[in-house]
């Protein structure tokens, strides 16, 4: 099965769970706390926002965020790539040219190189010397995800509301769900229906790259990831390509995060990583694994803080 | 790390635009505020509280919390709210233990009140007084007496717990929108249920 399969399998099972708190009495919950009883995970977000909106901190949200931030670093950021809604919003709204699209709206990495470059810096990434090779066209200034949630912190200190939820498309798929089990069960008839698609559809329209430029809550997940060091992709480059002079990239073109395996300290940071598992079956050597430990450690750029031999964006 | 002048539009712009959909939750809040689950009486805590988890909804075991709407409001949407026409409270307490962010609380059904219930105008006995006293029959509390042929409730017992909603048999069939319809008796939270008085809507 492709990963995207495998995916979008998971990510109907999230909608699956939620049908069985509407059919059953399980109180299991929703993306925005899941669990059983006070053992539950929370939304890092939705954590954030309530303790800003009620200004205070309570033990269930604090076991809940434990818990979210233990699973964080053990498992990455996989709900952005295995759980999140978002991917059925995006392949709904993309149609079968999605893949070519998110390609085309991907920020570049043109590091091209000739044979004896090719060969040069695998022998240097094997060394075990991880340097900057060449900037990347990674557009000017920071993530803008950092924006929306700083964005999301003030409008919620202010209003005393979690203000992202109002418009939080994880959130509105799964109501709308309710919603609809609720019209059929309950005869309740409700704009809502109506309301909550048109806002998910326009978020995604109006932005693109909503994941990769709006998403307060991905960027949350990789803040946290950024204590994550299992299962990091790994290169074997006795398998790669890259090591008999072929100047192949299709790992780098297939991550969706815009993460350079080769190249990690010019990319998009490791920590980014959804563990989609898109580069282990693109990769035409299959040298690319995620192993629990990896032994060619795909360094992050706090990793190797200590010796930095560029200046830091 | 540097700030460009592009960074300073896009924290500007993100502010503004969630700045923007809370106002509008403001100003479209209305004052009918549904009846709250256990211990969500103060609706400013809750509304600052409440993650819409949907867990509360998800483990009654009576069915009685439903989800708000976007009609009313945007504060409103998808925020859970008690609807008695499918079952009471029972004060469980069921869906306190499960909130994560403490919005619920236990409440003494002996002390505290989720609402109050009023007499609407689709009350049977208005029209044929004496017709019908389920209300009074099924009140676990004793808050309903029938003074005229006509149901009164005692709003100091009531503790808002739903079970007379549930049973009365005013406009249960002929409704089109299930749950939205108005019965012979209705619980309110105590500031709305009082303003309906005061206006003379419900007694
Ligand atoms: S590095 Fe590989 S597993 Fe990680 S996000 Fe990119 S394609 Fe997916
Ligand atoms: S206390 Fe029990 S019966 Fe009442 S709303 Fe909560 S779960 Fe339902
Ligand atoms: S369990 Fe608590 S946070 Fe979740 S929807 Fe109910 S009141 Fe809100
Ligand atoms: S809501 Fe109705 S049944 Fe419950 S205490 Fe009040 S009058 Fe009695």
């Amino acid at each position: 099965m492709k990963p995207s399969a495998q995916r979008m399998l998971a990510g109907a099972g999230v909608f699956v769970v939620v049908s069985l708190g509407l059919a059953f009495r399980t109180g299991l919950g929703t993306p925005a706390s899941f669990g059983l009883g006070v053992f539950a995970a929370i939304c890092p977000l939705a954590w954030i926002q309530e303790a800003l909106a009620s200004r205070s901190m309570t033990v269930p949200a604090l076991i809940g965020i434990t818990l979210v931030i233990a699973i964080t670093v053990v498992l990455g950021r996989v709900w952005c790539g295995w759980l999140c809604p978002a991917q059925f919003v995006r392949r709904f709204l993309g149609g079968r040219g999605q893949a070519a699209k998110d390609q085309a709206d991907k920020p570049t990495l043109d590091i091209s190189m000739d044979p004896e470059e090719v060969q040069a810096d695998v022998q240097r990434i094997v060394a075990g010397e991880r340097k900057r090779v060449r900037r990347a066209s990674i557009p000017e200034g920071s993530d803008s995800r950092y924006w929306v949630l700083l964005a999301v912190v003030i409008s919620t200190f202010i209003f005393g509301v979690p203000v992202f939820c109002l418009i939080c498309p994880i959130g509105l798929s799964v109501g709308l769900l309710i919603d609809l089990w609720r019209l059929i069960q309950y005869n309740e008839v409700t704009w809502t229906i109506l309301v909550f698609p048109a806002i998910i559809v326009l978020e995604f329209v109006i932005f693109r790259r909503w994941c990769h430029t709006i998403c307060p809550i991905g960027i949350l997940y990789g803040l946290i990831s950024r204590l994550n060091r299992t299962w990091r992709p790994q290169v074997d480059y006795r398998k790669c390509l890259r090591a008999t002079g072929i100047d192949c990239k299709e790992c780098v073109k297939s991550c969706p995060e815009g993460i350079d395996l080769h190249h990690p300290l010019d990319s998009a940071d490791i920590s980014v990583c959804t563990k989609c598992r898109e580069c282990v079956a693109v990769c035409p050597g299959s040298a690319v694994s995620i192993p629990f430990l990896a032994k060619e450690f795909t360094p992050s750029s706090s990793d190797l803080s200590s010796h930095q031999d560029q200046p830091r964006r | 790390m540097s700030l460009t002048r592009r960074d300073f539009l896009a924290a500007i712009g993100a502010t503004a635009a969630l700045c923007g959909v809370a106002g509008v939750g403001v100003l479209t809040r209305s004052e009918d505020v549904p009846v709250r689950p256990p211990g969500a009486q103060d609706e400013d805590g809750f509304l600052s509280a409440c993650i819409r988890c949907d867990r509360c909804r998800s483990i009654c075991p009576e069915s009685s919390i439903g989800v708000g709407h976007i009609e009313d409001g945007i504060f409103a949407a998808r925020l859970p709210a008690m609807v008695f026409h499918d079952g009471r409270c029972t004060f469980c307490n069921l869906c306190v233990g499960v909130c994560p962010t403490e919005a619920l609380h236990s409440i003494d059904p002996g002390q505290d009140k989720l609402g109050v219930a009023v007499i609407t105008s689709n009350c049977l006995t208005w029209d044929d007084p004496g017709s019908c006293a389920v209300c009074r029959d099924v009140c676990p509390y004793g808050a309903v007496t029938i003074v005229g042929g006509m149901p009164v409730v005692d709003r100091s017992i009531c503790n808002g717990c739903g079970e007379c909603v549930h049973l009365c048999p005013a406009l249960v069939y002929r409704s089109v929108s299930g749950d939205r319809s108005m019965r012979g008796v209705e619980v309110y939270p105590e500031s709305v249920a009082q303003r309906k008085v005061d206006d003379g809507e419900v007694r």
